[in-house]
């Protein structure tokens, strides 16, 4: 009976050895960046030698810095926006006829579908014929399009399952609409348009491609900079401040888990319902 | 504090009739009872009267004022619904004081009134808990109070204790009613359970189809029920096929190898074929042949607590009768007894 038990619920020596073997895959060169960024070698040689030049010299050059900054507000910018809509569009289908409900949700997951690098290019010619070609606003709305689905779709998903009943009951208590929508629904859905607006912000900070395509002459976001850098050679730099991103990300992460919301909660359905 | 009037009320979704030509009344501090089986619509006329649903046609009227074209944050009707409907991230005491929020009423009143109300339902020491953290009678009781606390006209129920275990449930029906009379106000409750129905109301209108099949006391619905399915909704008559007969100076129903007597009933005449419902507890049990009593066998006895059920055989027809559990020792399968039944609380109804 223990041993079927065990069975069942643990692993066993062969899916243990796998389970290391992917870990290691996915998380091995994360680690080896971190490392490279404290190794004195400028490529990645060992042995390895404790230095901190790299960090130095990525706060005395102005270009990764303000990369960076640039990427970080503009990608709230973009996910907030996201999560805005998001909502929106959420509480609006939700009044909509079973036909609406079916093929709203449908259409939108195509920007999921269509590669970045198409929707780019299409956007790029889009953007040219209506004259504002390469430009701030059409960096804002191509990464918008891009990651806005996302925040919906978990938006929706989360107002959709949600126990309609204790709006109803704010209405009959007298709420407004807008009160309601305040103080019920969107503590309620809360959970959902924060992970909606994590997931856009990751999305908007990596998308390389739209915003290469879309982004004005001059403007240099992350990955663009990141990009053109080791195009012209490989800097070491960029290891820092990849670390920096990933420590930053891990400690996010580590925060929004001690105050209640798990990870799997984060990009699944938001809230768990009783 | 005030009676409801509901006129005319008719609704349909679709092509599907839900509510078809509904009016009646409650009396000021009356419970109401609209029971039925699920989808005949009773839990539709419940939003309608609460507002949440439109009606096609017909109007609600509260006391005087005409409810019909007032939305429902306007309408000053408490309602509890079927899960509660607790707002989930706010403790007891904002549950229970959010109407009077939305009403502006001051801070220290609030903390008042609130403390009031929360002694009224019997949560003290909740106040600061949050409401996922209560069992399902607290929550109850918490949207008990958040109904009662805005202090309604009318006060709507709507299947407030079907997510409850029996043993709960008993408490909150005993609960709410005594809260229900104390506090005096006009009450509609919507439930499919017929014992709650009995236990709890001053009136129950059985709903069946989107029709008003009977509203009486709920003593009178008992024991004088309307039709067929009124007597096997409530209580759970057994159905007789039999021919009605005049002989004797009596009426009678008479089917293959047994008669019993009944009180003559306005629209039928003799040698009509008649379905007559004898419920199981209402059946006198001798072992010996008396008046009017017919004779059947014992196939099974079922113990279920207070009651013991007797499936007996009547001359080939399939039957229930119950009596308290003491008695049924007297009993064994197998055995032949003779059953007799009371005309005053017997009645027939029409085949088709």
């Amino acid at each position: 009976m223990k041993k079927r038990k065990k069975g069942a619920r643990g692993f066993n020596s062969v899916m243990i050895v796998w389970l290391c073997a992917t870990l290691f895959i996915l998380l091995f060169p994360i680690f080896a960046i971190i490392l490279m960024s404290f190794n004195t070698s400028k490529y990645g040689a060992l042995p390895f030698e404790f230095t901190l030049k790299w960090y130095k010299q990525l706060f005395q050059s102005a270009d990764l810095l303000s990369a960076t900054g640039y990427s970080l507000w503009f990608s709230i910018l973009v996910s907030t926006s996201a999560a805005v809509l998001g909502i929106m569009a959420s509480m609006a289908l939700r009044r909509m006829s079973r036909k609406w409900n079916k093929a709203f949700p449908t259409l939108m997951n195509v920007p999921v579908i269509i590669p970045w690098l198409v929707q780019a290019v299409a956007l790029l010619l889009l953007f040219n014929l209506l004259g504002i070609g390469k430009s701030f606003a059409s960096l804002y709305f191509g990464c918008l399009v891009a990651v806005m689905p996302h925040s919906f779709l978990i938006t929706y998903s989360r107002i959709m399952t949600m126990d309609k009943y204790p709006e109803e009951a704010g209405r009959t208590l007298g709420a407004t609409s807008m009160r309601i929508f305040l103080d019920i629904t969107l503590p309620m859905v809360f959970p959902a348009v924060l992970s909606g607006w994590l997931m856009s912000f990751v999305l908007c900070f990596n998308c390389f491609s739209i915003q290469y395509y879309l982004a004005p002459f001059g403007t240099y976001t992350l990955p663009m900079l990141i990009y053109t850098m080791i195009r012209a050679g490989y800097n070491p730099d960029i290891n820092a401040i990849a670390t920096i991103l990933t420590i930053v990300i891990a400690i996010v992460i580590f925060i929004m888990n001690k105050i209640g919301f798990d990870v799997g909660q984060l990009v699944g359905q938001g809230h768990k319902e009783k | 504090m005030s009676e409801i009037k509901i006129q005319n009320i008719s609704k349909s979704f679709g092509s599907a009739c839900v509510l078809n030509d509904i009016s009646f009344e409650v009396k000021n501090g009356h419970l109401l009872s609209l029971l039925g089986p699920s989808g005949c619509g009773k839990t539709t006329l419940l939003r309608i009267i609460a507002g949440l649903e439109y009606a096609d046609e017909g109007s609600v009227f509260v006391g005087e004022r005409d409810l019909t074209p007032v939305p429902v944050e306007k309408r000053n009707i408490g309602v509890v619904f079927q899960n509660y409907a607790l707002i989930p991230h706010m403790t007891v005491f904002n549950n229970i004081a959010y109407g009077l929020k939305i009403r502006k009423v001051k801070p220290d009143i609030i903390r008042k009134k609130v403390q009031e109300y929360i002694s009224l339902v019997g949560l003290e020491g909740m106040t600061d808990r949050k409401v996922t953290q209560l069992s399902g009678g607290q929550q109850q009781r918490v949207a008990l109070a958040r109904a009662l606390i805005i202090e309604p006209d009318i006060l709507l129920l709507d299947e407030p204790l079907s997510a409850l275990d029996r043993k709960i449930r008993a408490e909150m029906q005993y609960e709410i009613r005594r809260i229900q009379q104390q506090v005096g106000i006009t009450t509609v409750f919507v439930t499919h359970d017929q014992e709650e129905a009995l236990t709890m109301s001053d009136e129950i209108l059985l709903m069946h189809n989107g029709r008003i099949e009977q509203l009486s006391t709920p003593k009178d619905i008992y024991n004088h029920p309307v039709s067929l399915y009124a007597s096997d909704f409530l209580g759970k008559a057994n159905t007789l096929v039999g021919i009605l007969e005049f002989r004797d100076n009596g009426w009678f129903v008479s089917g293959d190898g047994w008669s019993f007597q009944v009180c003559p009933q306005e629209g039928f005449t003799a040698g009509e074929q008649v379905y007559l419902a004898i419920r199981g507890e209402q059946v006198a049990i001798s072992s010996e042949p008396t008046d009017n009593s017919a004779a059947c066998t014992i196939k099974n006895i079922i113990f279920t607590g207070e009651i013991c059920r007797l499936m007996v055989d009547l001359q080939g027809t399939a039957m229930t009768v119950s009596c308290i559990n003491v008695l049924a020792d007297c009993f064994q399968i197998g055995q032949t007894i003779h059953i007799r039944v009371d005309p005053n609380i017997t009645h027939y109804f029409k085949t088709s």
